[in-house]
């Protein structure tokens, strides 16, 4: 498996507390860019600005992706525009969601 | 352009639990000394030590804390802005619980003490009001929320000095300082209006204001709402703080007809506010809400029920203004303020202790999510009984039925007793 996919692997399992969905299925995930040095950037927003879980899933996220083997260093960005939409949601995510 | 998060904004959980736990003893405390004094309830003697006592409890030791305690957690990272001192925050913590329960304690067994409780409740509000202040005036983009927790955090202050006024004009002290400043002419003043204006502010300003704003903050997330417009809270603001000065200015120059455009201007902004939030919870994609966010929101029906009342009370021509007032004043601190607060904490107090005990360990097997960490089953249980028990304690008193109110006052005891032991059973997990 490639590094990329071990990073979106690691964040799936990121769980947001309230929500119950991860990370990834939430649309929470912007961008990962991976180097060929194991250097990992991710930038990632929340359901809604001043959250009071973003210390807990950023520092959450960084955790996850430095378990992966490969990985030297993380850098987690976490931004507020472009806004976090329902739209931005994967169907499991939106499955998930709607069940609750 | 993507504006990112920098900047320490979460507190550490130890003070708001602090406030809250205070404030959780506080409602307890204030509910057994209905209980004890249900002579008194049932006389309509509100203006008497024990009904002092109980409304210090409830109104400061219960509302203002845990308001405080949560506006700890909720303000610097709602705002994205720091606090001045957490260390401040655990002295301001000491000064108000302290001099908030020696006041309570003192109007009812040791009125000489009152002047000395009140000035360590001052002086902690104040430390309170300038650390929150700070936040405010450092706030990089502020909106509506920041005007709506400005403004409680404002009439908190203005509820604070009319009651620290009437304390000391009462006993007598007040005529001396006038005619030292060389301002007797001011002397009498009226208490009345005084009294009126302390409890208008203190209900309508700090607690409904305050309630109003983090609505706006919590629903959507706890709702997962989005897509929805702000607009109709510029219009909630308006008339809801409109209300709130047309009324202080009826009662300041004694015109019934000015008293009830202020109580008809704050019915209506109750009313857009309660629509409001019908719409915003319209737009949301968390289909099932929690039972703690349910009550909360069942709160709000609760309270416009109580704002309509209030309205009725002015509008009808009853001879019995004064007893009704009582009752709607009970129902405006159990119904409206209460069950807000309770409802929230319900919410509040899972995610404080789980980031508390789980954040650390996020991505890992066995993280728990909120749900898990409380027991809403019978916290559902609790809420309906609760909901049940005050209905009964208020047509108790307009009924004068002793019986009906020791059996519904011994269950809202109960009620809360239960409440505090799942509140306590979350910080066991």
């Amino acid at each position: 498996m490639e590094l990329k996919d071990q990073v979106m692997s690691a964040l799936k399992r990121v769980i947001d507390p309230e929500l119950g969905v991860n990370v990834v299925d939430l649309g929470l995930i912007y961008q990962v860019n991976v180097d060929e040095d194991g250097n990992v950037s991710i930038r990632m927003t929340l359901t809604t600005p001043g959250c009071p879980l973003h210390d807990s899933i950023s520092n959450g996220v960084r955790q996850a992706v430095m378990s992966v083997p490969e990985v030297k260093n993380v850098d987690v960005e976490l931004v507020w525009e472009p806004a976090w939409t329902p739209e931005r949601m994967t169907e499991e995510g939106r499955r998930r969601l709607g069940g609750i | 352009m993507m504006p990112s998060v920098t900047g320490k904004t979460a507190v550490s959980v130890r003070l708001p639990l602090s406030f809250i736990g205070a404030g959780v003893v506080s409602l307890l405390l204030g509910q057994l000394v209905l209980l004890f004094h249900g002579a008194l309830v049932m006389d309509m003697a509100f203006r008497s030590p024990g009904m002092w006592m109980a409304a210090h409890f409830l109104v400061l030791g219960w509302g203002m804390l845990v308001a405080m305690g949560t506006m700890y957690q909720l303000v610097p990272v709602t705002f994205q802005t720091p606090l001045y001192s957490e260390r401040l925050g655990f002295i301001q913590f000491g000064i108000t619980t302290a001099g908030v329960m020696l006041l309570a304690l003192s109007l009812g067994f040791y009125p000489s003490l009152a002047r000395e409780a009140g000035g360590l409740v001052l002086a902690g509000t104040l430390l309170f009001l300038f650390q929150m202040g700070l936040v405010l005036w450092r706030q990089k983009e502020r909106d509506m929320i920041s005007l709506f927790v400005s403004s409680a955090l404002i009439s908190l202050l203005a509820t604070l000095l009319a009651g620290l006024i009437l304390a000391v004009s009462i006993s007598g002290a007040m005529k001396i300082f006038l005619d030292a400043i060389g301002a007797g002419f001011l002397y009498p003043i009226n208490h009345e209006a005084l009294f009126a204006s302390h409890v208008l502010l203190g209900l309508v300003g700090w607690f409904t204001l305050l309630i109003m704003g983090f609505s706006y903050k919590m629903v959507p997330m706890f709702a997962l709402s989005h897509g929805f417009s702000m607009m109709p809270s510029y219009w909630v603001y308006g008339l809801y703080t409109g209300g709130l000065l047309t009324t202080l200015a009826g009662i300041w120059m004694d015109t019934a007809g000015i008293i009830r455009i202020g109580f008809v201007l704050l019915l209506t902004g109750f009313s857009l506010f309660a629509f409001h939030i019908s719409r915003i919870l319209r737009k949301r994609m968390k289909k099932q809400l929690d039972p703690g966010f349910s009550f909360a929101l069942l709160a709000i029906g609760g309270g416009w029920l109580i704002h309509l009342a209030g309205v009725m009370i002015l509008l009808l021509p009853v001879s019995w203004k004064s007893d009704a007032f009582a009752v709607v004043v009970y129902g405006f601190v159990m119904i409206w303020v209460t069950f807000s607060i309770m409802g929230y904490l319900f919410k509040i107090i899972p995610f404080l202790w789980w980031t508390h005990r789980f954040s650390k360990q996020v991505g890992q097997d066995g993280v728990p999510t909120l749900k898990e960490m409380v027991d809403e089953r019978s916290g559902i249980q609790v809420f309906l009984l609760l909901a049940v028990a005050v209905i009964g304690v208020m047509i108790s008193m307009v009924e004068g039925w002793w019986f009906l109110f020791m059996v519904t006052q011994g269950l809202v005891v109960l009620s809360v007793l239960r409440y505090s032991q799942l509140l306590i059973g979350v910080l066991r997990k």
